[in-house]
């Protein structure tokens, strides 16, 4: 920011950004658009266009026992992402960021860490999928501790579990990365500190990292929930929704009532619910991101 | 912090090294089997290393039509997509690097906020698009789709790294009689390669690895990207695991090459800004 010279604006800047800005103006904000309105409509084979039904749209959501499936399915996948990924990524942030006496090997471990993060979503699904083979080797370890074989997949008990786990091995390297860069931009005066008033680890941890960490936990949980909030395509290869429902998510309500039944309008409906929730946790990540800048101008 | 003593040092490399070992499991456990002859995938209990070592799947994947198409049609769209991402990227990067604007903070935080929105809202609204353009099962519409998901990252990475870049430079050139484009393109660009390149793999990455749009805008092979391919596979009542595991490490293996020589770039684009 402190390089800027002109103190006025210059309006030939819009030369430069006008392309991308427009690109994802028709790409996004349009198409965002035509879906919350076509949420009030309804196609009409007399008329042979979209008429207007008002509310009728969302009355018939809300009084639909899939969408409340979805809506609980979806909620639970989001949050045991979350902790998921918060629970893989912060031991192993913690670990990466100790003092390590060689940067090297432990650049080697971190790449390691990150490489789950490299597979696209049907590859993680089938890597998966050969450990939880009926004769696979995950069932042979339950199998020799327990004496009882799970079919993750297939026992509607296990299944959302099941995709969990895949989804928090695939996607925890981003969240680590993330705790990890805020690890290390905590002071080392703050430890230093610490020491000298003889805190141990554990006091360490509790009253000098958590409290620094605060707001970029904040913001990992928003940004997890935005991008879980909306997922489909490694839960779509995994189960479809199923076994009976039980890993049907929302994505996969808007994805068979627009592309395969074709109720263009209920469909909608389901993308302008989906819209709200997400713009709250866009709103509240914007705040608090623009409140950070703020703290360090 | 403490100073490293023999037994910590040995108790953090072992500790880790046991966690990342358990989060490779996955990895190490499907790229032993690609190399495994089928027979010995039905034993019970699995062998974990390959009693005979084969590279039979690698080769009956590699020589499949159906499975090479899949490939060239993820280079297509990924390369082409990457480059159109760099180049809307660079103009509005520096556009909004270099020149004051009315509400800039406002037009960043929104494009910002804008990119995370998409995803599932937008499949039917694209379905529809891609049907009424005549671009359903076209390469164009990939392309467009994955240039889409990237550029906002891609825009402020690239504001930050022309912001490191002095705007003397420019001037000199410019008081010389160069255009602010020749500037961009000829003086800021090569000083901003770092930037490219590290911006330009992460677009790569998400473009080979997308695969909703590419399920719902194309039918059959002939224009679908690997991540279909890998997806169809999924399910089916007779798989060939090995082969199935080859196929996963092919598709997997650019990235990771990508990866390995461009590590800290990713570490980088991850890491600022805190966006996806």
């Amino acid at each position: 920011m402190s390089k800027k010279i002109r103190a006025r604006y210059d309006l030939k800047g819009l030369f430069f950004l006008a392309p991308a800005l427009v690109f994802l103006a028709l790409s996004i904000a349009f198409p965002l658009f035509r879906v919350f309105q076509r949420s009030f409509q309804e196609y009409s084979a007399e008329f042979r266009s979209f008429v207007s039904v008002d509310f009728d749209q969302y009355r018939k959501l809300f009084a639909d026992p899939l969408f409340w499936t979805s809506l609980k399915n979806t909620f639970l996948f989001t949050g045991g992402s979350i902790l998921l990924h918060l629970g893989i990524s912060y031991p192993i942030a913690l670990l990466l960021s100790a003092n390590w006496p060689s940067t090297r090997t432990r650049n080697v471990f971190r790449g390691s860490l990150i490489s789950p993060f490299l597979f696209s979503a049907p590859a993680a699904a089938l890597l998966w999928g050969l450990l939880f083979r009926p004769l696979g080797p995950l069932n042979y370890l339950i199998e020799s501790i327990f004496g009882t074989t799970v079919a993750f997949l297939g026992d509607t008990r296990w299944a959302l579990i099941s995709v969990l786990i895949v989804n928090g091995w695939k996607s925890f390297p981003l969240y680590m990365v993330l705790i990890l860069g805020g690890l290390q931009s905590i002071p080392v005066s703050l430890y230093d500190a610490a020491r000298v008033d003889g805190a141990n680890w554990f006091q360490t941890v509790l009253k000098v990292t958590i409290p620094m960490m605060r707001t970029l936990t904040t913001t990992i949980v928003l940004i997890d929930f935005a991008t879980t909030f909306i997922h489909f395509d490694l839960v779509w290869t995994m189960t479809k929704g199923g076994p009976m429902r039980s890993t049907y998510l929302m994505s996969f309500f808007l994805y068979e009532k627009g592309l395969k039944v074709f109720k263009l309008g209920y469909g909608s409906a389901v993308g302008v619910v989906v819209s709200v929730i997400m713009t709250l946790c866009i709103a509240a990540y914007l705040l608090i991101y623009s409140r950070g800048e703020e703290l360090k101008a | 912090m403490k100073s490293s003593s023999l037994g910590r040092v040995i108790l953090l490399y072992g500790v880790t090294l046991l966690v990342t070992l358990a989060i490779l499991f996955p990895v190490i456990f499907a790229l032993f089997t690609s190399f495994k002859p089928n027979p010995e995938i039905f034993i019970y209990p699995p062998t974990f290393v390959p009693q005979t070592w084969t590279i039979e799947p690698y080769i009956s994947v590699l020589s499949q039509n159906r499975y090479l198409r899949y490939f060239l049609n993820g280079y297509l769209i990924s390369i082409s997509s990457t480059v159109l991402c760099l180049i809307l990227g660079a103009f509005a990067g520096y556009g909004f690097s270099r020149y004051r604007l009315p509400a800039k903070r406002a037009l960043m935080l929104g494009i910002l906020a804008l990119q995370m929105f998409p995803g599932a809202v937008l499949m039917v609204p694209y379905f529809n698009m891609a049907r009424t353009l005549g671009l359903y099962n076209t390469y164009i519409a990939l392309i467009l789709v994955d240039t889409i998901f990237p550029l906002a990252l891609v825009i402020w990475l690239l504001k930050s790294y022309f912001d490191s870049i002095p705007v003397s430079l420019e001037e000199a050139a410019m008081i010389d009689g160069c255009s602010r484009t020749r500037a961009l393109v000829s003086i800021v660009a090569p000083l901003a390669r770092a930037g490219f390149i590290g911006t330009g793999v992460f677009a790569f990455i998400r473009a080979w690895n997308e695969f909703m749009f590419a399920l719902i805008l194309t039918r059959g092979p002939k224009r679908a990207p690997v991540t279909v391919g890998l997806a169809e596979l999924f399910g089916q009542y007779t798989i060939n695991w090995n082969g199935v595991m080859a196929l996963t490490m092919v598709a997997t293996f650019p990235l990771l090459i990508l990866f390995i020589l461009v590590q800290r770039y990713i570490i980088a684009g991850i890491t600022s800004g805190a966006v996806k």
